[in-house]
Protein backbone atom coordinates (compact mmCIF):
# COMPACT_ATOMS: atom_id res chain seq x y z
CA UNK A 1 0.00 0.00 0.00
CA UNK A 2 1.50 3.05 -0.93
CA UNK A 3 1.55 6.06 1.52
CA UNK A 4 1.46 10.01 0.94
CA UNK A 5 1.98 12.19 4.01
CA UNK A 6 0.65 15.33 3.81
CA UNK A 7 4.04 17.36 3.26
CA UNK A 8 5.02 15.21 0.43
CA UNK A 9 1.45 15.63 -1.21
CA UNK A 10 2.07 19.62 -0.91
CA UNK A 11 5.65 19.26 -1.41
CA UNK A 12 4.22 17.68 -4.69
CA UNK A 13 1.16 19.91 -5.33
CA UNK A 14 3.80 23.36 -5.35
CA UNK A 15 6.49 21.37 -7.64
CA UNK A 16 3.20 21.22 -9.78
CA UNK A 17 1.76 24.93 -9.80
CA UNK A 18 4.23 25.54 -13.03
CA UNK A 19 3.31 22.73 -14.77
CA UNK A 20 2.83 23.75 -18.73
CA UNK A 21 3.00 21.24 -21.26
CA UNK A 22 0.90 18.27 -20.61
CA UNK A 23 3.12 15.21 -19.82
CA UNK A 24 1.84 11.52 -20.49
CA UNK A 25 2.33 8.56 -18.31
CA UNK A 26 2.72 5.47 -20.20
CA UNK A 27 1.90 2.86 -17.87
CA UNK A 28 2.97 -0.71 -19.27
CA UNK A 29 2.15 -3.69 -17.04
CA UNK A 30 3.70 -6.67 -16.74
CA UNK A 31 2.69 -10.54 -15.95
CA UNK A 32 3.05 -11.92 -12.30
CA UNK A 33 4.36 -8.09 -11.58
CA UNK A 34 4.88 -7.94 -7.95
CA UNK A 35 5.03 -4.03 -7.65
CA UNK A 36 2.15 -2.96 -11.02
CA UNK A 37 -0.27 -2.34 -8.36
CA UNK A 38 1.96 0.08 -6.33
CA UNK A 39 3.59 1.74 -9.70
CA UNK A 40 0.08 2.54 -10.86
CA UNK A 41 -1.31 3.79 -7.26
CA UNK A 42 1.76 5.91 -7.61
CA UNK A 43 1.43 7.07 -11.34
CA UNK A 44 -2.73 7.49 -10.51
CA UNK A 45 -1.50 9.47 -7.23
CA UNK A 46 0.71 12.08 -8.81
CA UNK A 47 -2.04 13.01 -11.86
CA UNK A 48 -4.50 13.35 -8.92
CA UNK A 49 -1.86 16.07 -7.28
CA UNK A 50 -1.74 18.35 -10.92
CA UNK A 51 -3.89 20.68 -12.40
CA UNK A 52 -6.44 19.68 -14.03
CA UNK A 53 -5.06 17.96 -17.81
CA UNK A 54 -1.39 18.52 -17.16
CA UNK A 55 -0.79 14.85 -16.14
CA UNK A 56 -2.00 12.24 -18.13
CA UNK A 57 -2.44 8.48 -17.56
CA UNK A 58 -2.64 5.84 -19.90
CA UNK A 59 -2.24 1.97 -18.90
CA UNK A 60 -1.17 -0.94 -20.91
CA UNK A 61 -0.95 -4.33 -21.25
CA UNK A 62 3.11 -5.33 -22.35
CA UNK A 63 2.02 -8.95 -23.92
CA UNK A 64 -0.86 -7.91 -25.53
CA UNK A 65 -0.13 -4.52 -26.66
CA UNK A 66 3.42 -5.35 -28.17
CA UNK A 67 3.26 -3.07 -31.25
CA UNK A 68 3.06 0.26 -29.31
CA UNK A 69 5.64 -1.02 -26.52
CA UNK A 70 7.50 -1.21 -29.81
CA UNK A 71 6.71 1.92 -31.07
CA UNK A 72 7.85 3.58 -27.67
CA UNK A 73 11.19 1.66 -27.66
CA UNK A 74 9.57 -0.56 -24.33
CA UNK A 75 11.61 -3.78 -23.96
CA UNK A 76 10.04 -5.24 -20.80
CA UNK A 77 7.53 -4.66 -18.19
CA UNK A 78 6.74 -2.88 -15.60
CA UNK A 79 7.53 0.10 -17.62
CA UNK A 80 6.79 3.57 -17.13
CA UNK A 81 7.29 6.07 -20.46
CA UNK A 82 7.21 9.73 -19.17
CA UNK A 83 6.53 11.73 -22.39
CA UNK A 84 6.37 15.28 -23.57
CA UNK A 85 6.08 16.09 -27.34
CA UNK A 86 9.28 13.93 -28.60
CA UNK A 87 11.10 13.89 -24.97
CA UNK A 88 10.74 10.76 -23.57
CA UNK A 89 12.62 9.40 -20.20
CA UNK A 90 11.81 5.47 -18.66
CA UNK A 91 11.37 4.31 -15.66
CA UNK A 92 11.81 0.21 -15.41
CA UNK A 93 10.08 -1.10 -11.93
CA UNK A 94 8.96 0.96 -8.80
CA UNK A 95 10.01 5.06 -8.54
CA UNK A 96 9.34 4.70 -4.94
CA UNK A 97 11.64 5.14 -2.02
CA UNK A 98 13.61 8.03 -3.10
CA UNK A 99 12.80 7.90 -6.92
CA UNK A 100 9.63 8.99 -6.20
CA UNK A 101 11.58 12.42 -6.27
CA UNK A 102 13.34 11.13 -9.51
CA UNK A 103 9.74 11.00 -11.15
CA UNK A 104 8.44 14.50 -9.83
CA UNK A 105 11.14 16.62 -11.16
CA UNK A 106 11.33 14.84 -13.95
CA UNK A 107 7.32 15.76 -14.67
CA UNK A 108 8.51 19.22 -13.58
CA UNK A 109 11.20 19.46 -16.06
CA UNK A 110 9.26 17.60 -19.55
CA UNK A 111 6.33 19.73 -18.87
CA UNK A 112 8.17 23.33 -18.35
CA UNK A 113 10.73 22.26 -20.95
CA UNK A 114 13.81 23.50 -18.72
CA UNK A 115 16.94 21.13 -18.19
CA UNK A 116 19.13 22.84 -15.90
CA UNK A 117 22.84 21.39 -17.40
CA UNK A 118 25.83 23.41 -17.86
CA UNK A 119 25.84 25.14 -21.40
CA UNK A 120 28.84 22.99 -22.09
CA UNK A 121 26.77 19.45 -21.21
CA UNK A 122 24.84 20.65 -23.60
CA UNK A 123 26.95 21.66 -26.45
CA UNK A 124 28.17 17.86 -26.52
CA UNK A 125 25.37 16.48 -26.03
CA UNK A 126 23.51 18.28 -28.83
CA UNK A 127 25.68 16.73 -30.99
CA UNK A 128 25.42 12.86 -30.58
CA UNK A 129 24.60 11.37 -33.67
CA UNK A 130 24.79 7.68 -32.25
CA UNK A 131 22.15 5.88 -31.02
CA UNK A 132 22.60 6.07 -27.08
CA UNK A 133 21.41 4.35 -23.93
CA UNK A 134 21.62 4.98 -20.58
CA UNK A 135 20.49 2.63 -17.86
CA UNK A 136 20.97 3.37 -14.52
CA UNK A 137 20.27 0.79 -12.07
CA UNK A 138 19.07 1.84 -8.61
CA UNK A 139 17.45 0.30 -5.08
CA UNK A 140 14.43 2.27 -3.54
CA UNK A 141 16.57 2.65 -0.63
CA UNK A 142 19.75 4.31 -2.02
CA UNK A 143 19.59 7.79 -1.62
CA UNK A 144 22.20 8.74 -4.28
CA UNK A 145 20.34 7.10 -6.80
CA UNK A 146 18.37 9.57 -7.83
CA UNK A 147 21.31 12.08 -8.68
CA UNK A 148 22.30 9.46 -11.32
CA UNK A 149 18.87 8.93 -12.52
CA UNK A 150 17.82 12.73 -13.15
CA UNK A 151 21.49 13.24 -14.99
CA UNK A 152 20.77 10.70 -17.86
CA UNK A 153 17.21 11.58 -17.30
CA UNK A 154 18.15 15.12 -18.52
CA UNK A 155 20.37 14.25 -20.69
CA UNK A 156 18.04 12.27 -23.03
CA UNK A 157 15.78 15.37 -22.79
CA UNK A 158 17.90 17.40 -24.69
CA UNK A 159 18.85 15.02 -27.43
CA UNK A 160 16.21 12.02 -28.45
CA UNK A 161 19.61 10.03 -29.85
CA UNK A 162 19.94 9.42 -26.19
CA UNK A 163 17.63 6.67 -23.94
CA UNK A 164 17.85 7.18 -20.53
CA UNK A 165 16.35 4.18 -18.80
CA UNK A 166 15.98 4.12 -14.39
CA UNK A 167 16.14 -0.09 -13.72
CA UNK A 168 14.91 -0.89 -10.22
CA UNK A 169 17.74 -3.44 -10.08
CA UNK A 170 15.98 -5.95 -7.75
CA UNK A 171 12.96 -6.32 -10.28
CA UNK A 172 14.84 -6.52 -12.73
CA UNK A 173 17.53 -9.55 -11.22
CA UNK A 174 18.55 -11.20 -14.53
CA UNK A 175 19.46 -7.70 -16.08
CA UNK A 176 21.24 -6.63 -13.08
CA UNK A 177 23.33 -10.07 -13.17
CA UNK A 178 24.03 -9.44 -16.32
CA UNK A 179 25.30 -6.17 -15.96
CA UNK A 180 26.69 -7.88 -12.77
CA UNK A 181 25.34 -4.82 -10.84
CA UNK A 182 25.93 -5.22 -6.74
CA UNK A 183 25.93 -1.74 -6.32
CA UNK A 184 23.71 1.39 -6.95
CA UNK A 185 24.00 3.54 -8.57
CA UNK A 186 25.76 2.07 -12.09
CA UNK A 187 24.81 3.71 -15.17
CA UNK A 188 25.30 0.99 -18.04
CA UNK A 189 25.86 2.95 -21.55
CA UNK A 190 25.40 1.31 -24.79
CA UNK A 191 26.42 3.25 -28.24
CA UNK A 192 24.86 1.56 -30.88
CA UNK A 193 23.71 -1.47 -29.51
CA UNK A 194 26.95 -2.09 -27.96
CA UNK A 195 27.54 -2.11 -24.05
CA UNK A 196 30.63 0.37 -24.00
CA UNK A 197 31.45 0.89 -20.45
CA UNK A 198 29.58 1.60 -16.98
CA UNK A 199 29.93 3.77 -14.26
CA UNK A 200 29.23 3.30 -10.80
CA UNK A 201 28.07 6.44 -8.22
CA UNK A 202 26.60 9.61 -8.74
CA UNK A 203 29.03 11.24 -10.46
CA UNK A 204 28.62 15.31 -10.52
CA UNK A 205 27.87 16.19 -14.08
CA UNK A 206 31.30 16.81 -15.62
CA UNK A 207 32.08 13.63 -14.52
CA UNK A 208 29.13 12.14 -16.37
CA UNK A 209 30.05 14.20 -19.46
CA UNK A 210 33.73 12.93 -18.67
CA UNK A 211 32.05 9.56 -19.45
CA UNK A 212 29.89 10.20 -22.61
CA UNK A 213 33.03 12.21 -24.49
CA UNK A 214 35.35 9.02 -23.45
CA UNK A 215 32.79 6.90 -25.42
CA UNK A 216 31.39 8.41 -28.04
CA UNK A 217 32.44 10.07 -30.98
CA UNK A 218 30.83 13.25 -32.04
CA UNK B 1 11.11 -3.39 0.00
CA UNK B 2 10.61 0.72 0.67
CA UNK B 3 7.65 1.90 -1.04
CA UNK B 4 7.61 5.11 0.68
CA UNK B 5 6.88 8.52 -1.41
CA UNK B 6 9.12 11.37 -0.64
CA UNK B 7 11.58 10.36 0.42
CA UNK B 8 13.87 13.08 -1.06
CA UNK B 9 11.72 15.35 -0.58
CA UNK B 10 12.66 19.21 -1.79
CA UNK B 11 15.29 17.93 -3.87
CA UNK B 12 13.13 19.69 -6.75
CA UNK B 13 13.13 23.12 -5.00
CA UNK B 14 16.09 25.28 -6.26
CA UNK B 15 16.65 29.14 -5.81
CA UNK B 16 18.43 31.36 -7.95
CA UNK B 17 20.19 33.43 -5.86
CA UNK B 18 19.40 36.50 -3.39
CA UNK B 19 20.30 38.11 -0.29
CA UNK B 20 20.08 36.19 3.27
CA UNK B 21 21.16 36.92 6.46
CA UNK B 22 22.32 33.10 7.49
CA UNK B 23 23.24 30.79 4.66
CA UNK B 24 23.63 27.21 5.87
CA UNK B 25 25.70 24.91 3.72
CA UNK B 26 24.52 21.07 4.25
CA UNK B 27 21.34 20.00 4.93
CA UNK B 28 22.23 17.69 7.42
CA UNK B 29 21.06 17.23 11.38
CA UNK B 30 23.38 19.87 12.00
CA UNK B 31 22.27 22.50 9.37
CA UNK B 32 18.68 21.56 9.60
CA UNK B 33 19.07 22.30 13.24
CA UNK B 34 20.85 25.46 12.77
CA UNK B 35 17.84 26.58 10.23
CA UNK B 36 15.45 25.85 12.69
CA UNK B 37 17.05 28.08 15.60
CA UNK B 38 17.89 30.67 12.84
CA UNK B 39 14.47 31.38 12.06
CA UNK B 40 12.93 31.25 15.42
CA UNK B 41 16.21 34.30 16.31
CA UNK B 42 13.76 35.47 12.67
CA UNK B 43 16.93 35.46 10.34
CA UNK B 44 16.36 34.97 6.60
CA UNK B 45 18.02 31.46 6.57
CA UNK B 46 18.55 29.20 3.07
CA UNK B 47 19.80 25.68 3.48
CA UNK B 48 21.58 24.60 0.29
CA UNK B 49 22.54 20.92 0.50
CA UNK B 50 23.72 19.17 -2.63
CA UNK B 51 22.23 15.98 -2.29
CA UNK B 52 19.66 14.55 0.23
CA UNK B 53 18.28 16.71 2.81
CA UNK B 54 19.32 14.50 6.24
CA UNK B 55 23.05 13.90 4.78
CA UNK B 56 24.76 10.98 6.07
CA UNK B 57 21.62 10.09 8.60
CA UNK B 58 19.78 8.98 5.23
CA UNK B 59 22.49 5.91 5.18
CA UNK B 60 21.62 4.46 8.40
CA UNK B 61 19.09 1.91 8.47
CA UNK B 62 17.92 2.45 11.93
CA UNK B 63 18.42 5.00 15.04
CA UNK B 64 18.11 4.07 18.55
CA UNK B 65 19.93 6.87 20.65
CA UNK B 66 18.10 9.81 19.19
CA UNK B 67 15.71 10.80 22.02
CA UNK B 68 12.18 10.58 21.52
CA UNK B 69 12.56 8.19 19.03
CA UNK B 70 13.20 4.44 20.62
CA UNK B 71 13.72 3.25 16.91
CA UNK B 72 13.88 5.24 13.50
CA UNK B 73 14.99 4.53 10.01
CA UNK B 74 17.58 7.07 9.16
CA UNK B 75 15.56 7.98 6.19
CA UNK B 76 12.14 8.73 8.60
CA UNK B 77 14.71 10.69 11.16
CA UNK B 78 15.75 12.66 7.70
CA UNK B 79 12.71 13.33 6.65
CA UNK B 80 10.56 14.48 10.06
CA UNK B 81 14.36 17.04 10.35
CA UNK B 82 13.58 18.76 7.11
CA UNK B 83 9.70 18.82 7.32
CA UNK B 84 10.06 20.52 11.10
CA UNK B 85 12.70 22.97 9.36
CA UNK B 86 10.50 23.93 6.50
CA UNK B 87 7.39 24.49 8.62
CA UNK B 88 8.99 27.16 10.45
CA UNK B 89 10.39 28.50 7.41
CA UNK B 90 13.46 27.95 6.75
CA UNK B 91 14.19 28.30 2.77
CA UNK B 92 16.20 25.59 0.80
CA UNK B 93 17.98 24.80 -2.12
CA UNK B 94 19.08 22.05 -3.74
CA UNK B 95 22.09 23.40 -5.29
CA UNK B 96 25.96 22.99 -5.04
CA UNK B 97 27.98 25.40 -3.69
CA UNK B 98 31.01 26.15 -5.94
CA UNK B 99 32.70 28.76 -4.75
CA UNK B 100 32.67 30.84 -1.66
CA UNK B 101 34.23 34.27 -0.88
CA UNK B 102 34.10 37.14 1.27
CA UNK B 103 33.51 40.71 -0.16
CA UNK B 104 33.90 43.71 2.47
CA UNK B 105 30.98 42.22 5.61
CA UNK B 106 29.28 39.83 3.00
CA UNK B 107 30.05 36.51 2.50
CA UNK B 108 29.27 35.63 -1.24
CA UNK B 109 28.24 31.82 -2.44
CA UNK B 110 28.21 30.83 -6.04
CA UNK B 111 26.42 27.61 -6.38
CA UNK B 112 24.95 26.12 -10.29
CA UNK B 113 22.22 28.19 -10.14
CA UNK B 114 23.09 31.71 -9.11
CA UNK B 115 24.90 33.67 -6.46
CA UNK B 116 23.98 34.44 -2.59
CA UNK B 117 25.05 37.05 -0.10
CA UNK B 118 25.26 36.19 3.37
CA UNK B 119 25.96 37.76 6.62
CA UNK B 120 27.05 35.18 8.21
CA UNK B 121 28.09 31.24 7.41
CA UNK B 122 27.47 27.88 8.84
CA UNK B 123 29.40 25.37 7.50
CA UNK B 124 27.77 21.52 8.12
CA UNK B 125 29.33 19.87 4.99
CA UNK B 126 30.10 16.67 6.75
CA UNK B 127 31.86 14.17 5.39
CA UNK B 128 32.26 11.09 3.23
CA UNK B 129 33.85 7.68 3.54
CA UNK B 130 37.02 6.52 3.71
CA UNK B 131 38.63 3.88 1.69
CA UNK B 132 40.88 1.39 2.61
CA UNK B 133 43.71 2.03 0.08
CA UNK B 134 44.23 -1.68 -0.58
CA UNK B 135 44.44 -3.83 -3.88
CA UNK B 136 41.18 -4.64 -5.63
CA UNK B 137 39.24 -1.86 -3.74
CA UNK B 138 38.98 0.29 -6.54
CA UNK B 139 38.53 -2.12 -9.33
CA UNK B 140 35.45 -3.85 -7.13
CA UNK B 141 33.81 -0.86 -6.24
CA UNK B 142 29.92 -1.70 -7.37
CA UNK B 143 31.12 -5.11 -7.95
CA UNK B 144 30.93 -6.26 -4.51
CA UNK B 145 33.01 -3.31 -2.47
CA UNK B 146 30.42 -1.17 -1.22
CA UNK B 147 30.27 1.61 0.93
CA UNK B 148 26.70 1.92 1.36
CA UNK B 149 24.79 -0.80 3.02
CA UNK B 150 21.17 0.72 2.75
CA UNK B 151 21.93 1.20 -1.14
CA UNK B 152 23.65 -2.06 -1.80
CA UNK B 153 22.05 -5.08 1.08
CA UNK B 154 19.39 -6.12 -1.08
CA UNK B 155 22.39 -7.97 -3.84
CA UNK B 156 23.42 -9.74 -1.03
CA UNK B 157 19.83 -11.84 0.29
CA UNK B 158 20.96 -15.15 1.41
CA UNK B 159 25.18 -14.40 0.50
CA UNK B 160 28.21 -14.18 2.31
CA UNK B 161 30.09 -10.74 2.74
CA UNK B 162 32.00 -8.59 5.33
CA UNK B 163 32.11 -5.41 6.95
CA UNK B 164 35.13 -3.74 7.96
CA UNK B 165 35.10 -1.24 10.55
CA UNK B 166 34.58 -1.39 14.67
CA UNK B 167 32.62 2.17 15.02
CA UNK B 168 29.03 2.26 15.11
CA UNK B 169 28.37 1.92 11.51
CA UNK B 170 30.21 -0.94 10.94
CA UNK B 171 28.02 -2.70 13.83
CA UNK B 172 24.91 -1.27 13.03
CA UNK B 173 25.44 -2.66 9.22
CA UNK B 174 27.00 -5.99 10.77
CA UNK B 175 23.59 -6.59 12.40
CA UNK B 176 21.60 -5.87 9.75
CA UNK B 177 23.32 -7.65 7.22
CA UNK B 178 22.96 -10.70 9.65
CA UNK B 179 18.87 -10.62 9.38
CA UNK B 180 19.71 -10.89 5.46
CA UNK B 181 23.02 -12.61 4.85
CA UNK B 182 23.75 -16.33 5.48
CA UNK B 183 27.32 -15.11 6.86
CA UNK B 184 28.96 -11.71 7.85
CA UNK B 185 32.36 -11.68 8.73
CA UNK B 186 33.43 -8.50 10.74
CA UNK B 187 36.48 -7.47 10.31
CA UNK B 188 38.53 -5.11 12.78
CA UNK B 189 42.20 -4.18 13.24
CA UNK B 190 41.51 -4.03 17.09
CA UNK B 191 40.28 -6.93 19.90
CA UNK B 192 37.39 -4.32 21.14
CA UNK B 193 34.72 -1.79 19.50
CA UNK B 194 34.24 1.92 19.87
CA UNK B 195 30.99 1.29 18.84
CA UNK B 196 27.86 0.74 21.34
CA UNK B 197 28.20 -2.30 23.95
CA UNK B 198 24.27 -2.49 23.51
CA UNK B 199 24.81 -3.41 19.65
CA UNK B 200 28.43 -5.13 20.11
CA UNK B 201 26.19 -7.83 22.74
CA UNK B 202 23.46 -8.25 20.59
CA UNK B 203 26.02 -8.89 17.49
CA UNK B 204 27.89 -11.84 19.07
CA UNK B 205 24.14 -13.33 19.89
CA UNK B 206 23.95 -14.26 15.99
CA UNK B 207 24.81 -17.70 15.04
CA UNK B 208 25.70 -16.40 11.51
CA UNK B 209 28.46 -13.77 12.19
CA UNK B 210 32.12 -14.51 12.59
CA UNK B 211 34.39 -11.52 14.34
CA UNK B 212 37.75 -11.27 12.72
CA UNK B 213 40.01 -9.17 15.23
CA UNK B 214 43.31 -7.68 15.53
CA UNK B 215 42.67 -8.25 11.59
CA UNK B 216 43.51 -5.88 8.57
CA UNK B 217 42.41 -6.14 4.93
CA UNK B 218 44.84 -6.68 2.71
CA UNK B 219 43.91 -7.21 -0.68
CA UNK B 220 40.49 -7.96 -2.02
CA UNK B 221 40.37 -10.60 -4.53
CA UNK B 222 37.98 -11.49 -7.82
CA UNK B 223 37.38 -11.99 -11.11
CA UNK B 224 34.66 -10.26 -12.66
CA UNK B 225 33.20 -9.53 -8.88
CA UNK B 226 34.32 -9.88 -5.30
CA UNK B 227 35.09 -13.54 -4.92
CA UNK B 228 37.56 -13.12 -1.39
CA UNK B 229 38.93 -11.02 0.85
CA UNK B 230 42.55 -11.19 2.31
CA UNK B 231 43.00 -10.53 6.09
CA UNK B 232 46.49 -10.46 8.18
CA UNK B 233 46.45 -10.87 12.11
CA UNK B 234 48.19 -7.65 13.58
CA UNK B 235 49.36 -10.39 16.27
CA UNK B 236 50.48 -13.74 14.17
CA UNK B 237 50.97 -11.85 11.03
CA UNK B 238 49.45 -14.47 9.58
CA UNK B 239 47.32 -14.35 6.59
CA UNK B 240 43.83 -15.51 5.92
CA UNK B 241 41.93 -15.50 2.24
CA UNK B 242 37.80 -16.20 3.22
CA UNK B 243 35.60 -16.74 0.65
CA UNK B 244 32.77 -14.11 0.30
CA UNK B 245 30.48 -12.08 -2.35
CA UNK B 246 30.72 -8.39 -0.70
CA UNK B 247 32.43 -6.25 1.32
CA UNK B 248 30.85 -3.17 3.09
CA UNK B 249 33.80 -1.03 4.24
CA UNK B 250 32.79 1.30 7.42
CA UNK B 251 36.13 2.79 8.65
CA UNK B 252 34.87 6.18 9.07
CA UNK B 253 34.92 9.73 7.49
CA UNK B 254 37.01 12.25 5.71
CA UNK B 255 35.70 16.04 6.02
CA UNK B 256 34.25 17.65 3.07
CA UNK B 257 36.79 21.09 3.54
CA UNK B 258 36.84 21.96 0.56
CA UNK B 259 35.15 25.37 0.88
CA UNK B 260 36.57 25.37 4.51
CA UNK B 261 39.56 25.99 2.44
CA UNK B 262 38.48 28.39 0.18
CA UNK B 263 37.33 30.75 2.62
CA UNK B 264 40.78 30.11 4.52
CA UNK B 265 38.90 28.41 7.80
CA UNK B 266 41.31 26.92 10.29
CA UNK B 267 41.99 22.90 9.87
CA UNK B 268 42.82 20.60 12.47
CA UNK B 269 45.87 18.28 11.05
CA UNK B 270 43.41 15.92 10.03
CA UNK B 271 41.01 18.26 7.94
CA UNK B 272 38.63 18.90 10.16
CA UNK B 273 37.20 22.82 10.81
CA UNK B 274 38.75 23.89 14.16
CA UNK B 275 35.63 25.55 16.24
CA UNK B 276 35.27 26.95 19.86
CA UNK B 277 32.81 26.52 22.34
CA UNK B 278 30.02 29.16 20.56
CA UNK B 279 31.02 27.03 17.26
CA UNK B 280 33.03 29.87 15.53
CA UNK B 281 35.78 29.05 13.53
CA UNK B 282 39.18 31.03 12.78
CA UNK B 283 37.46 33.62 10.15
CA UNK B 284 34.53 35.93 11.91
CA UNK B 285 31.15 35.28 10.59
CA UNK B 286 31.75 31.66 9.54
CA UNK B 287 30.85 28.59 12.08
CA UNK B 288 30.95 24.84 11.62
CA UNK B 289 28.71 22.51 12.89
CA UNK B 290 28.36 18.45 12.72
CA UNK B 291 30.51 15.89 11.25
CA UNK B 292 32.70 18.69 9.76
CA UNK B 293 34.01 19.56 13.14
CA UNK B 294 35.84 16.15 13.60
CA UNK B 295 33.67 15.28 17.18
CA UNK B 296 31.71 12.47 17.78
CA UNK B 297 29.94 11.81 14.98
CA UNK B 298 26.41 11.24 16.37
CA UNK B 299 23.07 12.94 15.26
CA UNK B 300 22.37 14.55 18.73
CA UNK B 301 26.09 16.05 18.28
CA UNK B 302 25.62 17.52 15.06
CA UNK B 303 22.23 18.64 16.19
CA UNK B 304 23.22 20.34 19.15
CA UNK B 305 26.34 21.83 17.58
CA UNK B 306 24.38 23.43 14.72
CA UNK B 307 21.80 25.14 17.65
CA UNK B 308 25.12 26.88 19.31
CA UNK B 309 26.63 27.66 15.90
CA UNK B 310 22.59 29.45 14.67
CA UNK B 311 22.43 31.62 17.93
CA UNK B 312 26.28 32.43 17.79
CA UNK B 313 25.58 33.88 14.54
CA UNK B 314 22.49 35.63 15.34
CA UNK B 315 24.91 37.24 18.31
CA UNK B 316 27.19 38.20 15.42
CA UNK B 317 24.21 39.37 13.12
CA UNK B 318 21.94 41.35 15.54
CA UNK B 319 24.19 42.18 18.25
CA UNK B 320 21.13 42.14 20.88
CA UNK B 321 22.00 43.76 24.11
CA UNK B 322 23.38 41.18 25.99
CA UNK B 323 26.08 40.89 23.75
CA UNK B 324 29.16 42.98 24.76
CA UNK B 325 30.82 44.28 22.26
Amino acid sequence: MIEIDPQTKQFVENSFKNLNNPVKMIFFKGQNCQYCDAIKEILTTVQGLAPEGKILYEEHSFEDENDLAKQLNVDKAPATVLKAGEKKVYFYGVMSGYEFGSLIEDIVDLSTDEVKLEDETIKFLEKIKDDVRMQVFVTPTCPYCPRAVRMAHKFAMINPKIRADMVEAIEFQELSNQYMVSGVPKTVLTVNGEDVDSLVGAAPEPYFLDFLKKNIKV
Amino acid sequence: MGLELGLSLGAATTKKGGEYDFIIIGGGPAGLTAGIYAVRKNLKTLVIEKSEFGGTVNLTFEIENYPGFRRISGAELAKKFHKHAADLGVEFSSDEVKEISKDGNWFVVKTWEGEYRAKAILLATGSRHRELGVPGEKEFTGRGVSYCAVCDAPFFKEKTVAIVGGGNTAVKDALYMAEICSKVYLIHRRDQFRADELDISELKKKQNVEFVLNSVVSEIRGDTKVNSVVVKNKETNEEREIQIDGIFIDIGEIPNNELAKMLGVELDARGFIKVNDNMETSVQGVYAAGDITGKLTQIVVAAAQGAIAAVAAYEYIRKPYWVKN
